[in-house]
């Protein structure tokens, strides 16, 4: 447009402030027109047309500016159509920078981190894909469950996105249906529901004491209460269907819940919708509820990552409505942080929310972009910057009220509570500063407040759980929080474990451990006597040892008495020498050195160090004798605290030792035996006699597991022979990285195996799926999906041609991702295989010389694994590399990529530590609800390639986790096979 | 006066007689003029035809510029045997058919602006006889009673003619546009190709001059039609753009490329709808039925009157008869171009959001599936039948949200529509022209008359 066309600009009071404005009032007068084309009809035209073409003051973008002047050319020429006068101008005004509105704050146009409400329907975009299937899932189901992982938009679904497009009537009759208040299940679900139906005129406590009952005792109550309430259709939606199995500790509620639930989706006399949303991660909770299982199963509704063009919607569409502009490029650099990102969705809100804080007028700047840090790092500035801002008295009342809003589990799970205000005013504590910080925390959007009554009703809640796995103090806390749960659990088990043994006083606690008991108040009698029993026995130990040391200052003295007698009858020998007694002389004085050998031995023993007793040892004149026995007595003791200390690396020479070399020998030469059974192709080396060293060892498993390898016939896949032994397992006292779960470092056994020389490549995975026929609820008996929901995305190298599986062009020899646990698992017994169990994932990684990462000590870099690929960017896929990728980076037996590239899902459940786990190493069976996957991915830190490094994640849908440094779409596996089945 | 006049003291045998316009050959007309006549008196001629002499060309045109200037104004609106007239008048005495007509280099008269209407037909049987009708009214003026009865109707033959002319200027303007819309599609093509591809810079050098050739042949219209002054704002934009848009592919600018054809896509997208809009007015206001009856009153007059001439007053009636017939399909015609206007209006709107989603369709659907079925309501032919297909398609896309399917349909669905829209654009056109013979012919009577 030349500035000769221009109109002179001027401040528009009334102009359209976007094109999304002009577009919306441009359609009204598209609607008006099928009824009425009056005088008041074009008079409204013509006001249009003026007030779009005065927008253009603050219209900057070309193609906003093209769309507005052709609205305006249409509606020109329907007036002429019409016979009438176009009004002067309508070549749209010039953009004027210094003409552009202030937007008043409360038009902000993002939620934060909250879920969307019914009421933010109008600015809830991006979604209308799965809206529509939603639309369509309620009028075939009368149970709906929608699950999603945490942060991926599933309640803002329902509450912005179906709710008011039934209310307006999308499916057909739905603005007549009755829609009752959201409900969250909450510790008391039975109650909300209660209160949710409760009657106006009843009486409050009566009512929920009877109706309670009545839920208990009649599973057809919800329904029959609701029938009497409505006249027609009710929805019932219930937001964070998980907390009925988080936060209910009440098993009869619970199932009484359920059972009402279901009652009311299958009642036959009407038709009612029940709308669950519902975390994935605990989805597997539904399984111990059978019937209910069953229900939910029929109509269940996925959300995915959003895609670009979803992402660009959710971001500009809201804008557009009210005029916010973007500066250019941001929302693309915006969409690239989190696009793939399944729990960035609050994040991406959250970071919205302060760019609108941040704007200059109507314009959001790439100065306010990087203010905020981005993305990924705004709500951990904001949390920061306002802690940073409080006093200290308020920082400590910060972490309390926070650890009581977010609980940390035995696992990696968290729970979240409402809390009502009073509950999180604690003794010693003033009220007001509690107070005073609940306040900041929701200023800050960082927490959310539900208005009671009264006050003290208030309840609070972590706005999203986002903040949990993106506010790193916070992780800390909690972080914190488990090593003292974990610690409390550990004294449990001891107290217990001691009481099974007789109270052998051997279990008690002792050293650091019983300090570390000590600092807890809140003891059982078991436990108490426990602590009891261990002080005393502290106690005695002490008394014992001063006594000890008596002694021994008491034999110093006879020791040095001794010698002075034995320098004397030496000296009288050699002057006696001359004399016929001479021989009886010598004789006496081998006794002598005999008896002193004897008594230093003893006292070394008593003693109870090899230090004390290699130096004793030293000091002597005497046979090795002596040594020998304190070597045996310093490992005897060392192996009975074994797993009692987490610094076991004292006892790594004790493997060793001696005894243990021979047993070595032996287990090699059965596993040269084995593998010359199983192999016709070749044979791994006979041991050599005599005993090798560590590394002669190490060699000889080396070329045992290539001469001992095969291909498998199922898939081509190379196997390697890893010769069985035993193995320090567990975090390295050396190592810095090392995390709890790592704990205690501890003596496994292997047997031989044989493990895949690769990650399970995606051609073959694509082959499995096509043999069983597809991945959807095919696995775990056909309980479970092989492949995790975004496994449907973009963000796959496997694609799904209509039923047949096939490599993306280019990635056949890919490792395959996005599997779960039962893909894995079922995959490998497709390929007459199994999955290696954790103690032999770790030993193949790690091999007899306690190597920190599969490839040895070198730092991670690019030479040895793929890692540290940050999964935001879009082109991550082409840092990805082929299954044989990494030569240098192998392990000792020669398998490729154990560190990065895949984490790599093994047999075991994950338990939090290795206070229970087997030491021969088979499978940890106790189900905990994670499986543990090893060996760090391509988006992890090279700590993470560690290969001590263990994950728990869900088996199923391991898309919810808290722990961010593990990327979902980097998950695959590889198998293992026994040498003897 | 020239010396030809002069030498022609008598008047030959054939002297008067002006020749058919089908047989007048282009030089020799301009020659006959320029040698013929003065300066001063063509600027009478001029004023006699209704023509202003300074919107023949520019300020420093010369005469034999403006001489064909003027032979093709009165060519595109069918006048050439009024000026023929006017030159006979003017030298009674010559032998005009002689002297305008050449068999062996006949060099017809130059095409109009509106090439795509046959330039030699004699319009359809109903325009004939009506044209016909009204030179027999002209051959029974010497009779007083008819004479006067025509006086009595003089008003609405002007205002007939005047209309007709006007319709007819209408027509080739908005013609003018849809062939300059597909010009700038050409240039758009060459557009959105660069800068990724130069060689669109060639394509384009190719391109342009024919668009300007194009917006020439509309300002020339602009600066000679009826409606002239109402077209002074759209023909300075045309220049402006035609100069903006020569300037930026001799420059290869893209940036100045961009914007003028922005510019000239708004003066396309605007002005045929308002020209449209124009024409159904004109059209209704034509009222071709009142001059039927005004004929019809005159016929009476002159039966009562005893006129012997019965062929002519035959041709009289038969003329007056025809006039009804030519405005039941003017009025047809007009309508459904109308209604394809209006459709075509919706869909420009809704291409150019199309890109961006289908929100537009979505709404624009709920008009344009009932307008479009209006038109097919009752009809049978082949394009009927595919539009609708092509519709009830479209309608099952939409509902479906199928956004690549429907974007195809639409734009399917435009391209069909958009055909049928030019079919019913050069029947109408085709009509204006033929209706334009009438216009001469009533033109002829009203100056005898005068």
């Amino acid at each position: 447009m030349s500035a000769s066309e221009t109109p002179h600009t001027q401040s528009q009071p009334d102009a359209f402030l976007s094109l999304t404005s002009v577009r919306h009032t441009h359609r009204e007068l598209l609607q008006r027109r099928r009824q009425e084309e009056d005088e008041a009809f074009y008079t409204a035209v013509t006001d249009f047309m003026r007030r779009a073409q005065a927008s253009g003051i603050y219209l900057d973008n070309d193609s906003d500016r093209w769309a507005v002047q052709n609205l305006i050319d249409y509606w020109e020429n329907q007036l002429f159509h019409a016979g009438r006068t176009p009004p002067g101008e309508t070549l749209l005004a010039e953009f004027d920078p210094h003409s552009e509105p202030q937007l008043p704050d409360d038009l902000c146009p993002y939620v934060g981190l909250g879920a969307f409400q019914p009421a933010d329907g109008p600015r809830f975009f991006g979604r209308e894909d799965l809206i529509a299937d939603l639309l369509e899932a309620v009028q075939v189901h009368r149970l709906v469950t929608v699950l999603g992982s945490s942060g991926s938009g599933k309640s803002s679904i329902v509450l912005a996105g179906l709710l008011p497009r039934l209310a307006q009537g999308a499916v057909a009759g739905s603005s007549q249906w009755h829609i009752f208040p959201v409900l969250k299940p909450g510790s008391a679900p039975l109650t909300q529901l209660a209160l949710l139906l409760q009657a106006p005129d009843a009486d409050p406590t009566e009512w929920l004491v009877e109706t309670l009952e009545k839920f208990r005792q009649d599973d057809h109550q919800l329904t029959h209460l609701i029938n009497a309430s409505t006249g027609g259709t009710a929805v019932l939606v219930i937001d964070q269907f998980e907390e009925t199995f988080t936060l209910c500790q009440d098993e009869s509620e619970r199932q009484a819940f359920l059972a009402n639930l279901r009652q009311l989706a299958q009642t036959p006399t009407r038709r009612h919708v029940v709308i669950l949303t519902m975390r994935t991660d605990y989805e597997s909770q539904l399984s111990k509820y059978t019937d209910f299982q069953t229900a939910v199963e029929a109509g269940q509704i996925r959300v995915t990552a959003m895609n670009a063009g979803e992402l660009r919607s959710a971001i500009e569409n809201p804008a557009n409505s009210i005029g916010l502009k973007f500066e250019d490029g941001l929302v693309d650099a915006l969409i690239r942080e989190i696009l793939g990102e399944p729990a960035a969705l609050p994040l991406l809100q959250f970071a919205l929310l302060q760019l609108w804080e941040n704007r200059e007028r109507s314009r959001i700047t790439w100065e306010a972009y990087r203010r905020i840090g981005g993305v990924m790092a705004a709500l951990e500035n904001t949390a920061e910057a306002l802690f940073d801002s409080m006093i200290p008295e308020d920082q400590i009342t910060t972490r309390r009220l926070m650890l009581r809003l977010v609980q940390p589990g035995q696992g990696l799970e968290v729970t979240r509570s409402r809390v009502r205000r009073r509950m999180l005013y604690s003794a010693g504590e003033a009220q007001d500063r509690v107070d005073r910080v609940l306040d900041k925390l929701v200023q800050a959007r960082l927490v959310h407040l539900s208005a009671g009554v009264t006050l003290e009703d208030d309840q609070f809640e972590v706005a999203h759980e986002a903040l949990v796995r993106n506010w790193p103090r916070l992780v800390d806390w909690l972080d914190e929080e488990r090593v003292h749960l974990r610690q409390r659990l550990r004294l449990t088990t001891q107290a217990e474990n001691w009481a099974e043994n007789d109270k052998n006083a051997d279990l008690l606690l002792r050293g650091p451990a019983l300090a570390e008991a000590q600092q807890f108040t809140d003891f059982n009698p078991l436990e108490q006597e426990f602590i009891d029993a261990s002080l005393a026995e502290k106690q005695r130990v002490e008394l014992e040892k001063e006594r000890q040391r008596q002694r021994e200052r008491r034999f110093s003295i006879a020791l040095g008495v001794f010698a002075i007698i034995a320098i004397v009858g030496v000296l009288f020998l050699f002057r006696a020498g001359r004399t016929a007694g001479a021989a009886q002389a010598t004789a006496d004085a081998a006794q002598i050195e005999s008896l002193a050998s004897q008594l230093t031995s003893e006292a070394l023993a008593r003693e109870g160090t090899r230090e004390s007793a290699g130096a004793a040892a030293t000091s002597t004149v005497t046979s090795g004798t002596a040594t020998s026995q304190a070597d045996t007595i310093a490992t005897s003791q060392m192996q009975n605290e074994f797993r009692l200390t987490e610094d076991a690396r004292a006892t790594s020479e004790s493997i060793w030792g001696t005894s243990t070399v021979q047993a070595e020998a032996q287990s090699t030469a059965t596993a040269v035996a084995q593998a010359t059974a199983t192999s016709s192709s070749s044979s791994p080396r006979a041991t050599p006699t005599p005993t090798p060293d560590r590394e002669q060892l190490s060699n000889i498993f080396s070329e045992n597991a290539q001469l001992g390898a095969f291909y498998r016939d199922q898939d081509n896949m190379l196997m390697l022979y890893i010769t069985g032994h035993t193995f320090l397992m567990g975090g390295l006292p050396e190592d810095p990285e090392k995390r709890d779960n790592e704990l205690p470092l501890h003596k496994v056994t292997v047997n031989d195996f044989y493990l895949d020389a690769y990650e399970v490549s995606v051609q073959q995975f694509a082959a499995f799926l096509n043999a069983i026929g597809g991945y959807k609820s095919n696995c775990g008996d056909g309980r479970y999906d092989c492949a995790a929901t975004g496994f449907e995305t973009s963000f796959t190298m496997l694609l799904n041609n209509v039923g047949f599986y096939e490599a993306k062009a280019g990635y056949a020899n890919y490792p395959i991702n996005w599997v779960t646990w039962y893909g894995a698992h079922d995959y490998c017994q497709w390929a007459n295989a199994r999955l290696p169990t954790e103690a032999e994932w770790e030993y193949a990684a790690r091999s007899i010389d306690e190597r920190l990462f599969p490839w040895g000590s070198a730092t991670p870099n690019r030479r040895l694994a793929l890692f540290g690929v940050n999964p935001n960017t879009t082109e991550f896929f082409q840092a990805l590399q082929p299954v044989n990728a990494y030569p240098d980076g192998v392990s000792l037996f020669g398998s490729y990529n154990m560190g990065g590239s895949m984490w790599e899902w093994v047999q075991d459940w994950y338990a939090p530590d290795y206070l229970q786990t087997p030491d021969n190493g088979r499978a940890y069976e106790q189900e905990t609800g994670l499986k543990v996957a090893r060996g760090g991915g391509w988006p992890s830190s090279g700590g993470d390639l560690r290969t001590s490094r263990r994950l728990g994640l869900p088996p199923t849908f391991n898309i919810n986790r808290i722990d961010t440094s593990l990327q979902y779409w980097g998950v695959g596996f590889r198998c293992a096979r026994d040498v003897q089945p | 006066m020239s010396d030809a006049t002069q030498s022609n003291t008598l008047p030959p045998e054939s002297a008067g007689i002006i020749p058919e316009a089908s047989q007048v050959s282009h030089r020799k007309l301009r020659q006959a003029i320029v040698d013929l006549f003065d300066a001063g008196e063509f600027r009478l001629f001029c004023h006699d035809l209704g023509v202003n002499f300074d919107d023949l060309g520019g300020p420093d045109t010369g005469l034999t510029a403006r001489v064909d200037a003027l032979i093709l104004y009165v060519n595109r609106r069918q006048r050439l045997r009024i000026l023929l007239t006017v030159l006979q008048e003017n030298r009674p005495n010559l032998t005009w058919e002689q002297i305008l007509t050449d068999e062996n280099d006949p060099e017809p008269l130059p095409l109009t602006v509106a090439p795509r209407v046959a330039q030699a037909d004699d319009g359809t049987p109903d325009t004939i006889l009506a044209s016909q009708g009204f030179t027999a009214l002209l051959s029974l003026l010497r009779s007083p009673e008819t004479h006067e009865a025509i006086v009595r109707f003089q008003n609405d033959f002007q205002a007939a003619s005047t209309r007709i002319d006007l319709l007819n200027d209408l027509k080739l303007a908005h013609d003018l546009f849809q062939e300059l819309e597909n010009r700038y599609f050409l240039i758009e093509n060459d557009r959105k190709r660069l800068p990724d591809d130069d060689l669109a810079w060639d394509s384009l050098a190719l391109n342009e001059p024919e668009l300007e050739a194009k917006i020439d042949d509309l300002l020339t219209l602009a600066v000679q039609s009826a409606f002239a002054e109402e077209a002074q704002r759209w023909s300075q934009q045309l220049a402006t753009v035609r100069e903006a848009m020569r300037t930026a592919v001799d420059g290869t600018d893209l940036e100045q490329l961009s914007a003028a054809c922005r510019r000239l896509y708004r003066i396309i997208n605007r002005q045929p709808s308002r020209l449209n809009a124009q024409l159904i007015t004109i059209a209704k206001a034509l009222r071709l039925k009142n001059l039927q009856t005004a004929v019809t009153t005159i016929c009476d007059v002159i039966d009562a009157s005893d006129i012997a001439e019965l062929e002519l007053v035959n041709q009289i009636k038969q003329g007056s008869g025809a006039l009804g017939g030519i405005d039941t399909r003017l009025q047809n015609l007009t309508a459904e171009h109308d209604a394809w206007q209006a459709i075509d209006d919706e869909l420009r709107r809704v291409e150019t959001s199309l890109d961006s989603g289908l929100e537009e369709l979505d709404e624009a659907w709920l008009d344009l599936e009932p307008m479009t079925l209006a038109l097919l309501q009752t009809q049978t032919d082949a394009w009927a039948t595919d539009l609708q297909t092509v519709l009830t398609e479209l309608g099952q896309a939409i509902n479906e949200a199928v956004v690549v399917t429907t974007r195809r349909l639409f734009r399917r669905f435009r391209s069909q529509s958009g055909r049928r829209f030019r079919q019913v654009d050069l029947e109408l056109l085709s009509l204006c022209h033929d209706l334009q013979k009438v216009g001469e012919s009533l033109d002829l009577l009203l100056r005898t008359v005068k």
